[in-house]
């Protein structure tokens, strides 16, 4: 007794075996791979596709025909292997190359292999462990806090399960050739048998298994529903959230600078006016504004990399950005500073003054000695040489 | 068989007539140019690509609608040169050949 599937191919319909029809996926999912950098990938595939259909109809016995794994084989041995299909066999007899070396390991979780969910076997096979190794972990973790209890059921909602061929093989870290998914389809057959042992030497959990199973599969795809829908909504929200306020920031900047200013008080616009009188309140200005801007921007780039559902963040840009921020912070630091104290003493010098007077009573109680100690002498000394000298150090007396 | 030879067989049989990929592939293994049928799709859409070949969809009775690939006047020119080119090619090597023959 065979499953057979209804497929369309180039347009007709046949009926096809199970077996026969993991065998094709495969095929043309490997030709798909091996194409993927032609730009007519698609129609070459079209034209596979209505050549597989041709054949498969010179192959058709009678009208209840159901395509076998053997038919598939031929046509495949006919059309040739993957590898031919791609434009790096020009070449004759070049060097065995691997069109598609970089296999991407990806983490699912092994349902044919599964006392539970199939958690530990999918970390084994993605660590290239044995799966008992993994196992024993998270059972000695219950006697601790139980947290690989959490960690497993957590993972069980969170990693698919590898269903499909293709899946199998990520999952292994394998090429998908044409002989292996042949010999992989074939090894099912005797691994059903060892199944059923399995499943009889655990009768009572065997029983439950399934349930469980059932329900986690349920929760898992509610899981990942929820969490995507959260990645959307943070992506989104920090995507806007930084464009907002980088659009803010750019037009409180111009408006300041390039605006008479008038509608600002007229200390705010007397403190500008100095800072942009002098070449350290310049650097102030415009590191402080680099300062403000490489945050919303790396906020943009973090939500963009949760839409896209990929780090877009790479080493070496991350540092250099990392580097010029740090810079800017120093520099808007210690420029500004020295420029509110400028300022303050222009726009409030009785503010300034009783900063200074604070800083004596701060002496007298022994507080922060070290640091005021030092910052008074040169203040007084740059208030004894400008012009409202006298008025300054008459008010400490009063 | 170097597959970047094969551009030319090809054209010399679309340009005899209008044919279709299985079609193609039987006369080149008629004429002992043993290819993969994999290789062929992409060289077709490859040619197609350069202008030297155009194709209409024809209804089939038994089976998928077949695309009909015939030559354009591009790929005329092109053939004419690689004919020509090909006939001095040949001339050379013969010359080369009846040379060392004689020398022998």
């Amino acid at each position: 007794m065979k499953k057979v599937i209804n497929i369309n191919i180039g347009s007709v319909v046949f009926v096809i075996e199970q077996e026969a029809y993991d065998i094709l996926v495969a095929y043309l999912e490997s030709i798909k791979q091996s194409i993927s950098d032609n730009d007519d990938a698609s129609e070459i595939v079209g034209d596979i596709e209505s050549a597989i259909a041709e054949k498969f109809l010179v192959r058709k016995r009678s009208e209840k025909f159901a395509v076998t794994s053997d038919d598939v084989s031929e046509v495949i041995t006919e059309l040739g292997s993957p590898a031919d299909f791609g434009e790096g066999a020009d070449e004759i007899h070049s060097e065995p190359t691997e069109p598609n070396s970089e296999i991407k390991k990806r983490l699912y979780r092994d349902a044919e292999d599964a006392v539970i969910g199939g958690v530990a076997s999918g970390l084994a096979r993605y660590f290239d462990i044995d799966p008992v190794f993994v196992r024993i972990l998270f059972a000695v973790s219950i006697f601790f806090n139980g947290i690989g209890v959490v960690a497993y059921l957590l993972l069980w909602l969170i990693v698919p399960a590898a269903e499909t061929t293709a899946q199998k093989y990520a999952m292994r870290g394998e090429k998908v050739t044409v002989i292996q998914i042949t010999e992989r389809v074939k090894k099912k057959i005797d691994e059903v048998d060892t199944d059923t042992l399995k499943k009889s030497a655990r009768n009572t959990w065997g029983g439950l298994r399934p349930v469980f199973v059932k329900l986690f599969a349920v929760l898992g795809i509610l899981a990942r529903a929820l969490l995507s829908i959260f990645r959307y909504a943070l992506g989104f929200g920090l995507l806007f959230g930084s464009a907002l306020s980088l659009a803010g920031l750019i037009s409180m900047y111009s408006i300041i600078l390039l605006s008479d200013k008038t509608f600002i008080p007229a200390d705010a616009q007397t403190a500008l006016d100095i800072m942009l009188s002098n070449s350290l309140g310049i650097v102030a200005i415009s590191s402080s504004f680099v300062m403000m801007l490489i945050p919303l921007l790396a906020l943009m780039l973090v939500g963009r990399s949760f839409v896209a559902k990929r780090n877009l963040f790479t080493v070496s840009k991350s540092i250099t950005v990392a580097v010029v921020w740090i810079v800017a912070a120093v520099l808007a630091g210690t420029t500004s500073i020295l420029q509110v104290e400028k300022v303050i003493r222009v726009i409030d010098p009785e503010v300034y003054e009783s900063g200074q007077y604070q800083l004596h009573i701060n002496i007298d109680n022994g507080h922060g000695i070290e640091i005021d100690a030092e910052l008074t002498p040169p203040i007084e000394e740059e208030i004894m040489s400008s012009p409202s000298t006298d008025e300054v150090l008459d008010l400490p007396t009063n | 068989m170097r597959k970047g030879f094969l551009e030319f067989p090809v054209l010399l049989i679309i340009a005899a007539e209008a044919t279709y990929a299985p079609d193609i592939l039987k006369q080149l293994k008629k004429a002992n140019l043993i290819v993969v049928e994999g290789t062929l799709y992409p060289l077709l859409s490859r040619l197609k690509r350069y202008e030297l070949v155009e194709y209409k969809w024809q209804e089939s009775k038994t089976g998928p609608p077949r695309k009909m690939y015939s030559i354009t006047p591009a790929g005329k020119e092109v053939l004419a040169q690689l004919e020509k080119s090909w006939q001095t090619l040949d001339t050379s090597i013969t010359t080369l050949i009846h040379k060392t023959e004689t020398n022998i």
